[in-house]
């Protein structure tokens, strides 16, 4: 049998058109590491009997909140992920630009929460809004380690354990961190209450991130602990970006603006070319002008007090 | 599962799987096929023309259907087989929804990545409408001839190799390559005029 030759190929005939059309095609790409994370959790609950439905739409739209996560890290991390939106939702919007657009994390905290509770919505029941996670075991939960959502972290507002241990705030946070409440984003994939006391790293930070997200409307300052004790849990998670960018809008929740602008600059100068880069750019100008058009108390002192900025 | 043929003769994949994750003769579970094939599954997909953007869903999809037909597998063809149809009827599935027919956005790094630097504005014009017209033409084709043509003319994959993969003789795939590529002409002439008067 005579083995055919390729198109592509001059010496096959083919037309010149269809030679350069074959040889600019792309072949398939293959799956990047954090897609295959992100698969593989999806398959152990398709395994577990979690995903029943007749599409993964449903699978996806639960954990549509991890799905945004999971593209701002491919994005912060240069890796071409492209979004687990759902498939099935009308096609208001070409596909490709929910990869090339931002996850945009709404500047205020009530639309953040619906925005949130729009993505992990399910038909199946919700888990209690107060129901405790277990986290994992932190690894390094002792050692302090100065980085920058602790390094703000509202200390006082933070669970103690009963642990007379360590004196260092970090490590009471760190220790304090299994009793933190959280909503109901401890509800995963398929829209079933899941502990994000797996084996997947990616997912146990998307859990977090998810809470951390939530949290940031209602309870700011606890968020922040939340996120400063999986930092110091996790070291070497990987949103890191994502997750300072998260801390800096707590701060700014919390109207700590000075903390917040610190936040804020240590994120850039950590990830100049991410996305969470150009949005804390654009927020803290956004502050900066606020500040600056804040009439000050000594010239106008029948000015009303101004809030500080959410 | 139209146009995958089942040769009896195909050795076991549940055997094959067992023995590969050192397990006694039993079902595989979706895990393992999981393990053992989700490149394929993944390239598959591609090849049969999902976007990148609705690859997870697409590739969820594919696995909740082997979970819940992974009983009624025998083993009398090659799991790749088996998944190919698989992903064959999901795909199918997804272009009827309309899902590919939305417009296609493509990264800068990706079309700097496709296109070669060397070239001019008007050479890199013509390879664009070039490359536009080949992917109309393999969104108009047959999705099972297309996943062929698809690893054969751009992945440059060798027919024994296809074989292989798909666990289907050689000579199936060289019939369904010959048919393939007579379809790929086809469309792309009916396609080529009308991309003239539009250009012109």
């Amino acid at each position: 049998m005579k083995i055919p030759q390729r198109m592509s190929d001059p010496r096959s005939g083919a037309s010149p058109e269809i030679q350069s059309g074959l040889r600019s095609l792309a072949k398939p790409r293959a799956m990047t590491e954090i897609e295959r994370q992100l698969t593989s959790v999806a398959v152990k609950k398709i395994a577990a009997g979690t995903v029943a439905g007749a599409g993964s739409a449903a699978l996806l739209k639960s954990g549509g909140w991890l799905a945004g996560a999971l593209v701002v890290a491919a994005v912060a991390t240069g890796a071409l992920v492209r979004s687990a939106g759902p498939s099935h939702a009308p096609p208001t919007s070409p596909p490709g630009a929910a990869i090339l657009r931002p996850v945009v994390l709404p500047t205020r905290p009530s639309r953040a929460l619906e925005a949130v509770t729009q993505a992990t919505a399910a038909p199946t029941a919700q888990p209690s809004p107060l129901a405790p996670v277990q986290w994992p075991a932190p690894t390094r939960a002792a050692q302090p380690r100065a980085r920058s959502a602790h390094a703000a972290l509202p200390v006082s507002q933070t669970p103690v354990a009963e642990s007379p241990g360590p004196a260092s705030a970090e490590s009471a946070v760190a220790l304090a961190a299994p009793t933190i409440a959280v909503g109901s984003a401890t509800q995963g994939f398929g829209g079933r209450a899941t502990s994000p006391n797996g084996e997947d790293p990616i997912e146990t930070e998307a859990h977090a991130l998810g809470e951390a997200m939530q949290l940031i409307a209602r309870d700011p300052a606890r968020a922040l602990a939340l996120l400063a004790a999986f930092d110091l849990a996790h070291p070497s998670a990987q949103l890191r970006a994502e997750r300072e960018f998260l801390g800096f809008e707590a701060l700014r929740a919390l109207g700590r603006t000075d903390d917040a602008q610190l936040q804020g600059q240590r994120l850039i100068q950590r990830h100049p070319s991410s996305i969470q880069a150009s949005r804390t750019r654009r927020l803290l100008q956004q502050m900066t002008g606020e500040v600056a058009s804040q009439p000050s108390a000594n010239s106008t002192p029948s000015a009303p007090a101004t809030t500080p900025n959410p | 599962m139209k146009g995958i043929s089942h040769p009896a003769h195909s050795p076991s994949a549940v055997t094959t799987l067992a023995q590969a994750h050192g397990m006694p003769l039993a079902t595989p579970t979706v895990t393992d096929v999981y393990r053992a094939h989700r490149d394929f599954v993944w390239a598959s997909l591609q090849r049969m023309g999902v976007r990148d953007a609705d690859l997870p869903d697409q590739f969820q999809e594919v696995f909740i259907v082997v979970h819940r037909r992974l009983d009624s597998f025998e083993g009398r063809s090659a799991m790749t087989t088996w998944l190919f149809g698989i992903c064959l009827r999901v795909a199918a599935g997804y272009r009827r929804k309309g899902c590919n027919k939305r417009e296609v956005c493509i990264s800068d790094d990706e079309l700097s990545r496709r296109e070669s630097p060397a070239l001019g504005p008007e050479q890199r014009a013509s390879q664009q409408e070039s490359r536009a017209l080949a992917q109309r033409v393999l969104d108009a084709m047959d999705i099972a001839k297309r996943a062929v043509l698809v690893m054969f003319e751009i992945e440059e994959l060798s027919c024994e190799e296809i074989s292989r993969s798909l666990g289907v003789p050689v000579g199936t795939v060289y019939s369904r390559l010959h048919a393939a590529r007579a379809q790929f002409e086809s469309l792309h002439q009916s396609f080529e005029p009308r991309t003239e008067r539009r250009t012109r």
